[in-house]
């Protein structure tokens, strides 16, 4: 009888343990521990924040207008990226010139230039926008020209003797070898792009989740502030896990 | 400075959900203090598996191994090893000499001691010079060398080696085995050696153990009476070298 | 013949920065739009801002603020990532709740240390030490974690001790992955540092400029953006020498296979 009742108790997964002694931490602190009294959310407050947050239809059309700014900045880098990439990469000299370039501006973070970009677009969509394109195009361009470049030396060369043009050598040749390149410079795109869109909102004033945590912040509500991150957290997760089922369902070649 | 080994009834078995697989089968045999012994059988037979019981690593089924009458319970004290995969087996963040000091971590010695035990190790297998350099600036026959340096610092009572020449080309191999014919008459280490070279094993052994059959049992030790000095051309050539060959190789291919 | 070779690569990468400067310059010479002053006018406010004691009451301390929780994240993230990763169960219970941690954007964390510890000193250091832990923490985790069996067997064998193994052989050899995290790491701890400042109580060279741009000053808003993006970029430098020494050991030994 005892064996059968053991069988069937379920094992707990380690991380929500975890999770739940988080929680459980959380709020004794906040409310019988140090922070009791201040203006540190419980976890039980957050948590209802958060709840009510889900049922508001400005929560949804705060989301709504980061996504627009990510995934319009997103489609705009990887248009211009990957062409450029493609093209820099087939030449030796264009690489080496442009190598330099790119990996300045690549490693210069883009919260650096929302000054000017305030100056420049004010807190709109627009300036989120540029921010995102701004913040993924050139990584993503030397990441599709690295790719080019890394093309099989003795395919090539076979196919020179053949007498196979550049545009075949290109399509057979370069493209696939650039394909996997692309594939994960796109994946880590695609969560920048969310990052710069929420970093837009909440240094530059751009519009969305990023102005709505200013905002809460500002104006001290901390529980929508915590509720706010939660969710943010919560939307990172899904956008990595969506990107990558998505490549796993339509470029398999890509993890090879 | 020896040491006797005796396997008594060892038997192991792997567990996988899906089935369960035998290995060795009421394995026993005593190595005589001070003698070279060779393991030699088909792949897959459980040689390497019987040393790792004889290391400590892996702890047989049923059965029990011991050192000078101490049964074996994690690595016993004055072993050590030489695996086949030198390049894994020597740490490559470190220089030949602290990967040799390695091991002595735990030995009470001044500096002096362990730099001269460097010293005398490396110029017992013919590499002095290289102290400072990476295991990987080294030909793949001088890394062995060093793992070999690395085994003798600890000034071992037992030396166990797994296809130790495995990976170096053939005139290497030839010079490994003659140097470690040399540490045997100048330490006289009592050495347990995986092979699946018959030659080698004939070349280098006192004793020769045929693991054969599935679970493996031992088929038979043959003695090697080919004389006390071996010799790489005289040895080799000799009738009874060509006899005891092909006895040990008709048993690893169960033709005998 | 190497050195000529190298001294060419640096000759080529270097005329289309030098063009697009020298573009900007030209082009901005007469500049009406007040938005994008002439480059020349940029420049002599830069040297006048930034090679005097602006440079010690602005930017000093968001370097300081920088090294000290950059310091503080390289430290939690090292040790707690090789304590957590050499324990199978540790890493069972907590690699997805800092997973989820990770998450959440960094610049995103800081309002929530604002909360926690008020707009000054602490909640800087604070901030930028969480930033920077995260990714440290995980790729030493990870690193720790997937130690080559044959190095850890030849250690066991050699009777080094479990504290031996962890820092002398697993740390070690999980090095090249632990340097990604620290690279992560730095980048993200400098977003982090400005983000602080612009959000936080206004000093600091974040501050410092997006107050420039916020009262339209636009020509120190532009020496602010330009200075900003030369220290990104030199910390940068400064990372990948350290790491090239660092990891002499593991280059070399790419470089031969």
């Amino acid at each position: 009888m005892s064996t059968v009742l053991e069988r069937r108790t379920v094992r707990i997964p380690p991380a929500l343990v975890t999770a739940l002694v988080f929680l459980l931490l959380w709020q004794v602190f906040t409310m019988w521990g140090p922070l009791a009294g201040t203006s540190v959310p419980t976890a039980t407050t957050t948590v209802v924040t958060f709840v009510r947050l889900l049922g508001d239809s400005a929560t949804y059309s705060a989301l709504g207008q980061t996504l627009l700014m990510a995934v319009v900045g997103f489609v705009i880098a990887v248009v211009l990226a990957i062409p450029v990439g493609i093209l820099v990469g087939l030449s030796r000299f264009a690489f080496l010139s442009s190598k330099f370039t790119m990996d300045f501006f690549k490693v210069i973070p883009p919260i650096v230039i929302i000054p000017v970009t305030i100056l420049v677009f004010g807190p709109t969509i627009r300036m989120g926008i540029f921010l995102v394109a701004f913040a993924i195009v050139f990584a993503l361009a030397i990441q599709t020209a690295y790719g080019v470049r890394d093309a099989d030396v003795v395919l090539l060369e076979t196919m020179r003797c053949y007498r196979l043009g550049i545009v075949k050598q290109i399509r057979y040749a370069r493209l696939p070898s650039a394909a996997p390149f692309i594939a994960v410079g796109i994946r880590i795109s695609a969560s920048a792009a969310l990052v710069v869109a929420v970093v837009a909102g909440l240094i530059g004033g751009a519009p969305g989740l990023g102005r709505a945590i200013l905002l809460s912040q500002a104006g001290g509500l901390s529980d929508v502030t915590f509720a706010l991150v939660l969710l943010l957290g919560l939307l990172g997760i899904v956008v990595s896990r969506t990107v990558t089922w998505i490549q796993n369902r339509t470029i398999f070649w890509a993890n090879r | 400075m020896s040491t006797e080994i005796s396997i008594e009834h060892v038997s192991m078995e792997f567990r996988t959900p899906e089935e369960v697989k035998h290995v060795l089968d009421d394995v026993s045999y005593s190595v005589t203090p001070g003698h070279f012994v060779s393991i030699v059988g088909p792949s897959g037979v459980g040689k390497t598996t019987l040393l790792r019981i004889l290391t400590g690593l892996t702890q047989p089924t049923s059965g029990h191994v011991a050192v000078d009458g101490v049964p074996v319970k994690g690595s016993p004290a004055g072993l050590a090893v030489v695996l086949q995969d030198y390049t894994r087996s020597l740490m490559p963040w470190l220089t030949v000499e602290k990967n040799i000091s390695l091991p002595l971590l735990n030995e009470k010695l001044s500096k002096a001691e362990i730099k001269e035990r460097i010293g005398a190790s490396l110029e017992e297998v013919g590499l002095s010079g290289v102290e400072r350099s990476y295991p990987w600036q080294l030909s793949g026959g001088m890394q062995q060398r060093v793992s070999i340096a690395r085994a003798l610092a600890v000034r071992p009572r037992l030396l166990i080696m797994d296809e130790p020449f495995a990976s170096v080309d053939a005139q290497t191999r030839f010079d490994l085995e003659d140097l470690v014919l040399k540490v045997k008459d100048d330490f006289g280490i009592t050495t347990l050696m995986v092979t699946h070279d018959i030659d080698e094993a004939v070349y280098l052994s006192d004793e020769i153990v045929v693991l054969y059959g599935k679970p493996a049992k031992v088929r038979d030790v043959v003695p090697v009476d080919v004389g006390a000095s071996r010799s790489q051309i005289e040895t080799r050539n000799s009738q009874r070298f060509a006899d005891l060959r092909t006895h040990v190789y008709a048993m690893v291919r169960g033709l005998e | 013949m190497r050195i000529t070779k190298r001294l060419l690569a640096v000759l080529i990468g270097a005329w289309l920065p030098i063009a697009l400067v020298a573009w900007w310059w030209s082009t901005s010479a007469d500049s009406t739009n007040p938005y994008f002053p002439p480059l020349a006018t940029i420049w002599e406010r830069f040297i006048e801002l930034w090679f005097s004691d602006q440079f010690l009451i602005n930017v000093v301390p968001s370097l300081r603020n920088l090294a000290i929780g950059y310091a503080l994240g390289c430290l939690i993230g090292i040790v707690g990532g090789a304590l957590v990763g050499s324990s199978p169960k540790a890493t069972a219970y907590l690699e997805p709740f800092i997973d989820f941690q990770r998450s959440i954007p960094a610049v995103a964390t800081v309002p929530v240390f604002i909360v926690l510890f008020g707009l000054d000193f602490e909640m800087r250091i604070a901030a930028i030490t969480f930033a920077a832990t995260m990714p440290i923490l995980i790729s030493t985790i990870q690193g720790v974690r997937d130690t080559n069996l044959v190095q850890l067997e030849t250690a066991q064998v050699f009777h080094l001790t479990r504290s031996q193994i962890l820092w002398r052989v697993r740390l070690p050899a999980a090095m090249p992955l632990v340097f990604s995290g620290l690279q992560l790491g730095l980048q993200i701890a400098f977003v982090v540092t400005i983000a602080s400042e612009y959000l936080g109580a206004g000093f600091g060279i974040g501050a410092f400029t997006l107050i420039a741009a916020d009262s339209f000053l636009i020509l120190d808003a532009w020496t602010g953006v330009i200075l900003m993006g030369l220290l990104g970029y030199v910390i940068n430098i400064v990372f990948d020498a350290t790491e090239r020494i660092s990891l002499r050991w593991y280059i070399g030994q790419q470089k031969l296979s």
